[in-house]
């Protein structure tokens, strides 16, 4: 394996890993500010119970995602020392924007979590939300830089050297809204149905308990609200895609020949020798329609551009399909969900349906892995698109194989024993004790 | 004047992340090394000090590296690069201090073997963490480095760390963060079998660290003479060494007052000394390189402007970060906790 690989491989894995914990860390606490609001306004012990549940869970998942947020951190000067020599002074206010966001949501996590019974009760719930809040902030913030790699901004680049740099252009630069908002979007919309599909999963198992119901309420609508804006989104994401990157674009539909009337490409193998895609079902027009809003406009092909510049065309238009194709399952979901709950409440507990909703658990996380190796791979051979490759941001260092079977390792075993953990308290939750006097007269005071 | 601030904020976290991050893993260093840290009281005690804050305490870190990016990123990838495998022996020791940590504190089963499991990560991550740290900077300061300009072979990337005086430093610094935990410890508890654990803790630590100190002395005398020359050329060094040598008997008479927060601050000040002395005596070196060459944090500066949005961000930050930090702290540190 050539360093180039090993090292990209390696990153892969360590953004891979972090950015499950990531969603969940900044979504989480929205759900659990929504049990508790509604304990210390109804005074529901099973909301109190539900909040205390989850909130163990969270502080396990941000635990894991602050080390493995710290890994990221570090990796991007151990594999990219050449990136990060320039990228640095350009990219890095967000960066240290999100440092102060992080440290806020650290000291708010520590707050809502140990604070229990030692601080006013309503402060107490708005340091739950600011974890939400400062965690949001942050994913935003990062995704500027990640958004600055593909719309390169805010520096003159001559003879391998940034001249004239300016970080708030940078910061500002033309794909971060649409990154940023598809991404927070596909993190509530991929937590809200996992949480769903955990809590149907365990009524389904049997655990029939009064807070399951809660948590399947709460989450299902926060995961649907948000499943129903996300093709919206991704609609903007790819108009974005079109229009500044359009070889990525051509990769993720594999649109080989330039055309107009542009067919949209459902599944199919991309094959780059013969420049055809193979077993795939073609609708003319529609991919002009969706990225130019005009079902006669011409979209370039692959053909237009060097072949050395391609990105793994196979790779990218199938991680594409699945992230589609689970964001139009998500949406559908969302529909029948909505129906339910307005119409035929009495089928949100059944056995069918809430079937459908724990195989849809891991769904939205696999869509948002998807997701991010569209976004990644499918900007090679670029770092920073169409100013440096990523064989050239490389590091020196020799023996990265090394670096990457340590990160796998390491990032197995604790996958490994966060799902342990994970699974341990939800066999625990059963027991999750209502609560006390001392908590009843600390949130209610004297009269209850 | 920016660059003056961005250099504040970078000394500041770093001695920030020594001191409360510092602390966090001395609390998993005494439990591995000292006699007194399988005392279960002692790990409770340990444990519920650090759950809280110990991720406001780990930010410290991530703040003083998105710094030297940004400002220094000359710096930042000579770091990343010559001293690529301490960076992940120390990124491996966050990772399994951070989890193994968690997962010990929030297991709701705690049955023994997978206590065992956790503890050994929690330890092993606690340890590495500060001996990398220390070995790192160490091989900055001790001019083993082959020079900037120079052709680099493999055995490069091991021969420039793996010496006596990096890996001396390295334990200097876990004794340091043990001592930390045992003196800020002292305030957490009024258990009088405790507080005698804590007091011989603290003894240990503080022999650890003249033991340690002196060992880091002598190898830099013959193995890192660039350093040795530096610390014998201003008056910096001497003087923080003595004056830290100074404050530690006053600390140990303060003690017996038990007055949590004078002793802790003592404490503090201990290492600033030990910081400022090797600052003092690096200044303004970032890095020594084995031919005599330096690079300066002055001269590894980004553009103006870098300077002037950071210090921004940093002076904002910070209005946000030191309230949230002291609200923190008031909760769960000074106001009185409940009986």
């Amino acid at each position: 394996m050539t360093d180039l690989l090993a090292a990209r491989l390696t990153m892969a894995i360590s953004l891979g890993f972090h950015i499950v914990l990531a969603a969940i860390g900044m979504i989480m606490p929205f759900l659990m500010t929504i049990a508790h609001y509604r304990w210390l306004k109804n005074k529901d012990p099973e909301c109190y119970r539900l909040t205390k549940a989850w909130s163990k869970g969270v502080a396990i998942l941000f635990a894991t995602g602050a080390v493995s947020g710290t890994a990221l951190s570090f990796e991007l000067g151990l594999l990219w020392p050449g990136f990060m020599k320039h990228a640095g002074p350009i990219i890095g206010l967000p960066f240290s924007l999100e440092g102060a966001a992080f440290f806020l949501e650290a000291i708010a996590l520590g707050l809502f979590l140990y604070g229990w019974g030692k601080m006013n009760p309503w402060l107490h719930w708005f340091a739950g939300l600011l974890v939400g809040c400062c965690g949001v902030s942050s994913g935003i913030l990062v995704v500027s830089a990640n958004s600055w790699m593909n719309s390169p901004a805010g520096f003159r680049w001559e003879n391998g050297q940034a001249f004239d740099i300016d970080p708030i252009a940078a910061f500002f630069n033309d794909a971060w809204l649409s990154q940023a908002s598809h991404m927070t979007f596909a993190a509530f919309t991929a937590v809200g149905f996992a949480v769903a599909g955990v809590h149907a999963f365990l009524w389904l198992r049997g655990y029939r308990d009064e807070m399951h119901r809660v948590a399947l309420k709460i989450s299902l609508s926060i995961g649907s609200i948000f499943a129903l804006i996300m093709p919206i989104s991704g609609h903007f994401s790819a108009q974005d895609v079109a229009e500044r990157q359009p070889i990525k674009l051509a990769a993720m539909e594999a649109h080989f020949h330039t055309s107009t009337e542009a067919p949209i490409i459902i599944g199919g193998i991309p094959n780059e020798e013969t420049m055809e895609v193979d077993y795939a079902i073609e609708i003319p027009g529609i991919l002009s329609f969706l990225a130019f809003t005009d079902f006669s406009a011409e979209v370039k092909g692959l053909e237009e551009f060097p072949r050395e510049q391609w990105p793994p065309v196979l790779i990218v238009h199938l991680a594409f399909q699945v992230m589609v194709g689970i964001g139009s399952l998500l949406a559908g979901v969302a529909l029948l969900s909505f129906f339910i709950m307005a119409n035929k409440r009495e089928w949100l507990f059944e056995k069918n349906f809430l079937i459908l909703l724990a195989l849809c658990s891991p769904l939205g996380f696999i869509a948002i892995e998807a997701g991010w190796i569209v976004t990644e791979v499918g900007r090679q051979p670029w770092i920073i698109y169409g100013i440096m490759t990523t064989a050239e941001a490389l590091t020196p260092v020799p023996g990265q194989v090394y670096h990457l079977a340590l990160f796998v390792f390491l990032y197995i075993v604790l996958t490994i024993l966060t799902a342990w953990m994970l699974w341990r308290q939800l066999e625990y939750s059963p027991k999750m004790p209502p609560p006390d006097e001392k908590t009843l007269k600390w949130a209610f005071g004297e009269s209850s | 004047m920016t660059f003056e601030i961005v250099v504040f904020f970078l000394l500041a976290s770093l001695f920030l992340y020594a001191l409360l991050g510092g602390a966090d893993f001395g609390a998993g260093i005494l439990e591995f090394v000292s006699p007194g840290g399988k005392d279960k009281r002692f790990r409770e005690l340990a444990s519920k000090a650090i759950a809280p804050v110990w991720e406001a305490n780990h930010i410290w870190l991530i703040i003083a590296l998105v710094i030297l990016f940004y400002a220094f990123p000359d710096a930042h990838v000579l770091l990343a690069t010559r001293l690529h495998l301490p960076m992940i022996l120390m990124l491996v020791g966050i990772l399994l201090r951070g989890s193994a940590f968690t997962y010990r504190y929030y297991d709701v089963q705690q049955d023994p073997k997978t206590f065992k499991l956790f503890s050994a990560l929690y330890h092993v991550g606690s340890l590495m963490v500060p001996l990398f740290f220390g070995i790192m900077l160490a091989t900055m300061a001790g001019g083993t480095m082959a020079p900037e300009s120079a052709s680099i072979t493999v055995a490069d990337y091991f021969v420039s760390w793996i010496r006596p005086f990096p890996f001396f430093t390295g334990f200097f610094v876990i004794s340091v963060f043990a001592f930390l935990a045992a003196a800020f410890l002292q305030g957490e508890t009024k258990d009088p079998d405790l507080l005698s654990l804590l007091d011989k803790m603290l003894l240990q630590a503080v022999l650890a660290m003249l033991i340690c100190g002196c060992l880091a002395l002598i190898s830099a005398f013959f193995y890192a003479p660039l350093f040795m020359n530096m610390v014998f050329k201003g008056w910096v060094g001497p003087a923080s060494f003595i004056v830290g040598s100074a404050l530690l008997p006053v600390y140990f008479y303060l003690k017996k007052s038990r007055r949590t927060w004078l002793t802790r601050a003592w404490a503090s000040s201990l290492l600033f000394m030990i910081l400022m002395g090797f600052l003092g005596v690096m200044f303004p070196n970032f890095i020594v390189f084995a031919d005599g060459s330096v690079l300066t944090l002055r001269s590894s500066a980004a553009p103006q402007v870098v300077f002037d949005t950071l210090a921004v961000a940093l002076l904002a930050g910070s209005m946000v970060m030191f309230p949230a930090l002291y609200w923190l702290l008031y909760v769960f540190k000074i106001k009185q906790p409940e009986p």
